[in-house]
């Protein structure tokens, strides 16, 4: 804990450091407005986990927006299917309990328990009254578990009937593993065992490999840089316009640019209340079924009994509609010029 | 890869095109099914489209495809084909009728040419390939412009799917039997779906020959040892198989719709389509059957900015700023490749993966952007070459042992959003099934005849209900009751041939409407799932 604890804040300085030369400080305060609301959501007990920048800055980056581009896939308008006839079984007849990996923080784990195994714990125990169920986490990394050799555990008391937890860790980058058992004035006893499980971690490795070495230093401006602060980024707009322009003078960058060039350009609002109105104009009327009719000197199908119809979109304005028929052997011809005019107030 | 020796990084483009397998033979228009016909007009076909007009114009370049299972079984399937031709030709019936309705407003009728002559286009080339888009992406793999790759079989999330490892093995083998089947060839590289990875996940691809997959950034930089190269030089996992870390920066350039490109004012507005804006009774016979209204594709706004009021949208100027837009992003690949290449002493690899439907359905500018920035990288500068993932392998053989660390590169960079309180129901059923279909293939290790063609549909209906979109729609609100059905469908389908199976009373007719109906992966073979 205390290594990571000097390396988040080496991180935190450089990337710090970086800004402060970039005068990007704006954009960091507002990532950094943005993650807080996160990071409140999954309760957080352990602090020096709020405190994990470097981790921030990598995952929470771009993902709120990635998943939404990635909704937009189902763009189609969702819609209430009726539920299925049959359903699936509440259980399964087998009891079971199974452990996965959510995220350095947090694992979840669900169980079936049967009425039968429930009833011979007890008969076994004798136990009439004053217990309660309770999960058992072990922290067993680096040991081969037998039951009675983990680095340390704690229990949760839970409600059997729901079905599965989620359990906060104490610790990210360890291996665990979970019993279900009764607790009691007689102590813990196990009804099951989970399949252990390996968290991952949030920062870098502290394993160095000889053969490919690198500096600290080195490495956490590596580290920056992966993460899209990297250091050598000009800093002012005029030095970054005028390499640009030097470079790719067909590309003409238009005026505007500035740092904050993408910045906060789109955001869906939520739909407030809202009106919104527009005019379509019909024209229609009827002639020979033989002649050929011409809206503002375009052609328009005629039905069967020379009536015809068109509509169109009626912007502001004055919309002078030049309707003309012509006789099929083209010698009489009539026109009607109807003037509309539109406004809105 | 032939410009001289001078440069000094590489850019590995990656677009992974994923759909779920949305095929509904039970009904005429299904409104799910647009997902798919959306995406072959505004994104496959535009992509294809541009692609071989580079190759006509002789520039060279390389991006990696990925195609995932699902979709190539879309583009190959008759059923599917036949109504994407019906919904296009309904489309440019429409464009027809609104060039028609906009004569009063040039600029709008300007668009609505625009649209019907992007609409033709793209029934033109769906044809010219025969109604199959899969040979458009081989030919273009012959002629070498890309790279193809493909994922998991349904697209299933791996870490989650672990604990019952027969069926990540299921969903690797049968993926990568597949395309081969398909193309005719083993894939080189394997996309994880979500850039889903734990240590471990290595040694099945390894299985299937794979050379390399993609990571999300924290899984290389979190890796043990440290990697000395950070994200931009991939890593050897223990099993030999090299893994490649995304960059940040580059990613967020493209897909931050706040931050990135996408956003600009004269690009044009997503939200605002003609079959939401229009009189219902007009624009009746383009939506859905049921009066339900959808997207036609006829946009008329650019996003202008952050008002509800919207501007007409201009294409002359969209492509301007896609211009620079693709200028820009080589610009800043050049100041980062300049800056790796003196703080590594070698040359980097900037990895940009990107979901290929970002391009051209939600930034509709997205297939200009990419064409000038190939353009651009062709005719402009030599710093930076394109390349894949296996060109790179193939110059730098040499790299780091590292085992990179579990993530993914969904929101907050590991399992939530497929593990949280509106999803975690689905994983005690799906693990459940997975152990029967284990437990079967045990059971049945020689079958035949009709015992067989159960087993395998067994395996389908398991796989499908293992798609990463169900638990993904479920988490994002919205077409929640059709994840939902779909997954329970599949556990239900599989269930009853689960039992069926084990009772010795195989309903032969229930048997050929499953296989009817979820048709998917023709040559399957049940014994993958062990």
């Amino acid at each position: 804990m205390k290594k990571r604890k000097s390396w988040l804040k080496k991180m935190k300085k450089i990337i710090l450091s970086v800004r402060r030369k970039k005068k990007k400080l704006i954009l960091f305060k507002r990532r950094k407005a943005k993650r807080k609301p996160k990071i409140k959501e999954d309760v957080f007990k352990n602090k020096s986990v709020q405190k994990n920048v470097a981790f921030k800055s990598v995952s929470s980056f771009q993902e709120n927006s990635k998943s939404r581009i990635e909704e937009e896939k189902f763009s189609t308008p969702s819609i209430e299917y009726t539920p299925l006839k049959e359903e699936l079984p509440s259980s399964y007849g087998k009891d079971k309990l199974v452990l996965m990996v959510r995220d350095p923080w947090w694992v979840f784990c669900y169980w079936e328990l049967t009425p039968q195994k429930i009833e011979e714990v007890k008969r076994e125990l004798g136990i009439e009254n004053k217990f309660y169920f309770a999960l058992r986490v072990y922290e067993i990394t680096n040991i081969i578990f037998t039951g009675s050799n983990a680095n340390y555990y704690f229990d949760i008391p839970i409600n059997l009937d729901a079905k599965n937890w989620y359990i906060n860790l104490p610790a990210e980058g360890k291996s665990w593993i979970v019993d279900l058992g009764i607790k009691g004035d007689f102590g813990f006893k196990t009804i099951l065992r989970s399949n252990p499980v390996n968290c991952p971690r949030s920062t870098p490795s502290e394993i160095l490999d000889e053969e490919w070495m690198i500096p600290e230093e080195e490495f956490l401006k590596l580290y920056a840089a992966s993460v899209g602060v990297r250091g050598t980024s000009p800093v002012g707009k005029e030095i970054f316009k005028e390499r640009f322009l030097a470079e790719f003078p067909s590309a003409g960058f238009s005026p505007g640019f500035s740092v904050g060039f993408f910045k906060e350009l789109l955001k869906k609002e939520e739909k407030k209340f809202f009106l919104e109105v527009w005019t379509e104009l019909i024209v229609y009327g009827r002639t020979e079924p033989d002649a050929k009719v011409y809206i503002k000197d375009a052609k328009i199908p005629l039905r069967e009994d020379g009536t015809f119809s068109a509509r169109f979109f009626l912007p502001d304005g004055k919309q002078i509609i030049k309707v003309k028929a012509i006789s099929s052997d083209n010698t009489q011809q009539k026109q009607i010029t109807p003037i509309v005019t539109k406004e809105t107030k | 890869m032939s410009k001289k020796n001078s440069y000094k990084g590489y850019l590995c483009i990656v677009l992974h095109s994923h759909l779920p397998f949305v095929r509904h033979p039970e009904t005429e228009r299904f409104l799910e099914e647009n997902w798919l016909y959306e995406a072959i007009t505004e994104t496959y076909i535009p992509l294809i489209d541009m692609f071989n007009r580079l190759v006509k114009e002789k520039v060279k370049f390389k991006i990696t495809v990925s195609l995932s299972p699902t979709l190539i079984a879309m583009f190959q399937d008759d059923l599917l084909q036949d109504r994407y031709l019906k919904h296009i030709e309904r489309s440019i019936e429409l464009a027809h009728k609104e060039i028609e309705r906009t004569r009063f407003c040039a600029e709008f009728q300007k668009l609505a040419i625009m649209y019907l002559n992007l609409f033709c286009k793209a029934k033109d080339i769906f044809l010219s390939y025969k109604k199959n888009l899969i040979n458009a992406f081989k030919e273009l793999a012959d002629y070498g412009v890309i790279e193809l790759i493909t994922c998991s079989a349904t697209h299933g999330y791996s870490p989650l799917i672990r604990y019952t490892e027969e069926t990540v093995k299921a969903q690797v083998r049968v993926a990568v039997q597949y395309f081969k089947e398909v193309f005719g060839y083993k894939p080189k590289g394997f996309w994880l779906p979500e850039c889903g990875y734990y240590p471990g996940l290595d040694f099945i691809l390894k299985e299937s020959e794979i050379k390399y997959f993609f990571t999300d950034t924290h899984a290389i930089l979190h890796g043990t040892p440290r990697p000395k190269y950070g994200v931009y030089a991939p890593v050897y996992c223990k099993s030999g198989v090299a893994a490649f870390g995304r960059d940040a920066e580059s990613s967020k350039q493209v897909w931050s719709s706040i931050e990135g490109y996408p956003g600009d004012f004269w690009y044009r507005e997503f939200y605002r389509d003609i079959g939401f804006d229009l009189d219902f009774d007009y624009i009746k016979p383009y939506i859905h059957p049921d009066g339900i209204r959808i997207n036609t594709g006829i946009k008329y706004y650019r996003i202008t900015g952050k008002t509800d009021h919207k501007e007409v949208y201009i294409p002359e100027k969209a492509v301007e700023r896609a211009s620079e837009h693709a200028g820009h992003f080589l610009f800043c690949r050049h100041l980062q490749c300049d800056w790796l290449y003196k703080v590594l002493n070698k040359k980097p690899i900037i990895v940009a993966p990107y979901d290929t439907e970002l391009f051209g359905h939600w930034w509709f500018e997205g297939p200009v952007w990419l064409e000038f920035l190939i353009k651009k990288i062709h005719y402009d500068q030599d710093k930076i070459i394109m390349c894949s993932a296996s060109d790179y392998l193939k110059e730098n053989p040499k790299n780091q042992v590292v085992t990179p660390c579990e993530s993914s590169w969904g929101w907050k960079g590991y399992h939530e959003v497929w593990l949280k309180g509106e999803n975690d129901w689905i994983w005690p059923h799906l693990h459940t099934a997975s152990e029967r279909m284990t437990e079967l293939v045990k059971k049945f290790p020689y079958a035949q005849g009709i015992l067989k063609r159960a087993l395998n549909q067994a395996l389908r209906e398991l796989l499908l209900a293992y798609s990463s979109d169900w638990p993904f729609i479920m988490a994002t609100h919205s077409h929640v009751s059709y994840a939902v059905r779909r997954v329970k469908e599949h556990i239900l389908r599989f269930t009853k041939l689960y039992y069926e199976i084990l009772n010795g009373n195989i309903d032969e007719k229930f048997l050929e409407e499953l296989e009817r109906r979820d048709n998917i992966f023709p040559n399957i073979d049940y014994r993958c799932h062990r």
